[in-house]
């Protein structure tokens, strides 16, 4: 510089010192620019809240290389830029806030710290407050709560006063519960500036709750006093978790003993292979197996088993029932069905084997049940009518009317009925009450019983009675008069006259000997004792000649042809029981003979039989009369009482005939006469011979 | 000053002091701000100036960013990425 002032003259020297003017004034500029920078820098770290920079720090070049502002300037931009987005976050943030707020489900409530409300939203004007009221700007107090429940339950004081959140559960207002929780707002020097309270109602759970707890309360008490075991059973360990009183009486057994056993050491102790429900996979279970007490003793039980998921866990419900009395009574039920079985064949067996026809019916008077002999007479069978009202299955109105007799009394009803040949049979319906074992009548059971015979005999014993009375009279009128005209006036008769009186007396005393015969007769048939036969061997010829002659001599209207075998024959027989048959058979064709009519005695005899026939002209015989002239006192025309007889000669005829191993039979026909015919072996059998 | 293939970005101002290490890492985030923001970087500043920790993360995130500071031996990290939405 020096030697370019030196050579450079004044012009240059005043350039030179303009030029340091102008450098001192770039370099002043300069520091002061600098200054300003730093100035500025210094005061950019100061808003951000850093220290100086200091110049040792960051000389003057790397300052201006660094461009300090520069980097704070854009980092300013970022963060304005930053706190714009947040601002509108914030924004959204409180808008959706706000959204909540009157959205949410619970009531929320915003005071300042005395007390004022600021904000609140629709559920707690929806909980609390009456239409029209407005709660800004005014203290809760009084407008929510009432002065009972403010003193101890004020959240807003609790909070107030502790500086933190607070509670209170299941505060109670007008009958609805409420979960109200207070929060503080605080300002950035801690100071509470406002409180936020949350009303949750909690009324429906506070219920539910309760409804719960009845339910358990209900659930426990069915629990213990259902009258059966139960056990809730852990189906992965199969140990018990849960017993009721009864379950723990029937083991015998305390509850902690229990509690935690394998439910097999006393449930299916003896006879379980695996468990049904968890190994087989059954979802029911109801079973019959055993109990095992603690004293070693085993009860049949009825067991049911349901699964139950309790939480997430599967559990089994057992529940058993002690069936030792049932097992028992079905035992004896068992036994008493067997008896009852027993006694129903028996019963059965006693129906069945009535010859009578049986019908036994219940109150309702329907069928229950009947004999194989009340089915053929009623046309029935028991399988379609049992069970069937009588006048459904019953047509005849007789029969009805006996059957639907009082149930109360026993009874004797005569039903004439259709017979199965024609005719009609007489039954005799006896009715008894049916008891049962309370005593009470629950049925009928009547016997309808055939006393057509008996009837028949009845009349005809009836009719004998009027008859032998009839028979016994006449000839004891006779000797009665006779013997009085021989007492009193004997002296006036002639001796012939004497003589016929007494002939008469004889011959009716005869002829009431034969009728008492005749009874005596009937009276040992009847009794079934064995007729004695007095057999003896007799000349045929002169026995049937002296049977014959009273009837041949007999004056009358009769005409009489006997014919004999050409020769006598000698006969083995009882000649008296012989004469009186021949006798009976001549008596009958007399008395049924007309005026003039012939009676033909017919003998013949061969080397093994005597055959005897009479044959009259008489009024003969109807197929029915004929059928029954065997009959005891049977008399074919009964209403005719100049007929004399006793209505038992037939009968005693052919006892005696068969008594000698014989046989006897009637060809009849009505109006044109009768012949009876009988033969005897000429040698009696050897069962029939009596000597 | 190394950029790892991680995303990752070191920033080793160990012996600068306060304020200086505020403003190289200002200058580093602005430099890198959209891959930070969009969360496909992140810086990694190593100091060893104790200040530095109580004005770099305010500024950061201030500026929107997550920070974290990690006490290690004679240094500290302090790490600046995209703050985590909640």
């Amino acid at each position: 510089m020096n030697d370019m002032h030196a050579t450079a003259g004044p012009g240059a020297e005043a350039e030179i010192a303009r030029l340091r003017e102008e450098n001192a004034h770039l370099r002043d500029w300069q520091a002061r620019s600098i200054r300003y920078i730093r100035d500025k820098v210094d005061q950019l770290l100061g808003v951000v809240g850093t220290v100086p920079l200091r110049p040792e720090e960051l000389d003057d070049e790397m300052l201006l290389s660094l461009d300090p502002i520069g980097i704070v300037s854009a980092t300013f931009v970022r963060i304005l830029e930053n706190l714009r987005e947040t601002n509108a976050e914030l924004a959204l943030a409180r808008d959706e806030i706000g959204a909540i707020f009157q959205a949410a489900g619970n009531g929320i409530m915003v005071l300042d710290s005395q007390g004022r409300v600021l904000s609140y939203n629709a559920k707690l004007r929806e909980l609390f407050l009456p239409e029209g009221v407005d709660l800004v700007g005014r203290c809760c107090s009084g407008l929510i709560c009432t002065p009972e429940v403010r003193h101890e339950a004020c959240v807003f004081d609790m909070v107030m006063r502790s500086g933190a959140a607070a509670s209170c559960r299941k505060w109670c207002l007008a009958g609805r519960y409420f979960d109200v929780v207070g929060s503080p707002i605080k300002n950035q020097d801690g100071e509470i500036e406002q409180v936020v309270l949350v009303y949750n109602d909690i009324t429906e759970r506070i219920r539910s709750e309760q409804a719960l707890a009845d339910a358990k309360a209900r659930l426990a008490t069915i629990f213990e006093a259902v009258p059966a075991g139960i056990v809730l059973i852990d189906a992965q360990s199969h140990r018990i978790v849960d017993a009721n009183q009864h379950a723990l009486q029937m083991l015998e057994l305390p509850r902690e003993k229990v509690f935690g056993a394998e439910c097999f050491s006393h449930i299916c102790a003896k006879d379980h292979a695996g468990c049904p429900i968890t190994d087989g996979g059954k979802s029911i279970d109801t079973t019959e197996c055993t109990l095992e007490r603690a004293g070693g003793t085993s009860v049949p039980i009825l067991k049911t088993v349901a699964p139950v998921m309790l939480g997430d866990r599967l559990y089994l419900l057992e529940s058993f029932l002690d069936i030792a009395d049932r097992k028992q009574a079905e035992e004896a039920m068992r036994q008493a069905l067997a008896e009852a079985e027993d006694a129903r064949g028996k019963m059965d067996g006693i129906l069945q084997s009535v010859a009578d026809p049986l019908i036994v019916t219940d109150s309702e008077q329907r069928i229950i049940l009947m004999n194989r002999a009340a089915e053929e007479l009623l046309g029935i069978c028991l399988y379609n009518s049992q069970g069937l009202a009588l006048d459904q299955v019953i047509s005849d109105v007789r029969l009805l009317e006996a059957l639907r007799g009082d149930l109360t009394e026993e009874s004797r009803v005569d039903v004439a009925l259709p017979a199965a040949g024609g005719g009609e049979w007489i039954y005799q319906g006896s009715t008894s009450p049916l008891l049962s074992a309370d005593g009470l009548i629950s049925g009928m059971i009547t016997v309808l019983r055939n006393v057509t015979q008996e009837r028949e005999i009845e009349r005809m014993k009836s009719e004998f009675v009027s008859t032998a009375a009839h028979e016994l009279q006449t000839p004891l009128a006779a000797i009665i008069g006779f013997s009085e005209l021989l007492m009193n006036q004997r002296e006036d008769l002639t001796p012939e006259l004497e003589q016929q009186s007494l002939g008469y007396i004889y011959d009716k005393a005869d002829l009431l000997s034969k009728i008492v015969d005749d009874l005596l007769d009937i009276s040992r048939i009847e009794s079934g004792r064995a007729l004695e036969l007095y057999v003896s061997e007799c000349e045929l010829t002169p026995l049937i000649e002296q049977v014959v002659r009273p009837y041949r001599n007999r004056p009358g209207p009769h005409l009489f042809k006997l014919h004999l075998p050409g020769e006598s024959r000698r006969v083995r027989v009882d000649r008296r029981k012989l004469e009186q048959i021949l006798d009976n058979l001549l008596s009958n064709a007399y008395k049924y003979s007309p005026e003039g009519g012939l009676i033909r005695m017919t003998v013949q005899c061969s080397d093994e039989l005597l055959k005897v026939s009479v044959e009259d002209q008489g009024i003969g015989m109807t197929p029915e009369q004929r059928s029954r002239i065997y009959d005891k006192f049977y008399r074919g025309d009964a209403s005719n009482t100049s007929i004399g007889g006793t209505g038992l000669g037939m009968s005693i005829t052919k006892y005696f005939v068969e008594a000698h191993g014989g046989r006897i039979w009637v060809e009849s026909e009505p109006g044109l006469g009768t012949k009876v015919s009988f033969e005897l072996p000429m040698q009696p059998r050897p069962e029939a011979d009596f000597d | 000053m190394t950029a790892t293939a991680m995303d990752e970005l070191e920033l080793d101002i160990r012996g600068q002091v306060c304020p200086s290490t505020l403003l190289t890492t200002l200058k580093e985030v602005n430099g890198n701000f959209e891959r930070l923001k969009a969360g496909t970087l992140r810086l990694v500043v190593k100091t060893d100036a104790r200040d530095a920790t109580g004005t770099i993360p305010p500024m950061v995130k201030s500026m929107g960013f997550a920070v974290s500071v990690l006490k290690e031996q004679g240094y500290y990290m302090i790490v600046i990425g995209k703050e985590q939405q909640a």
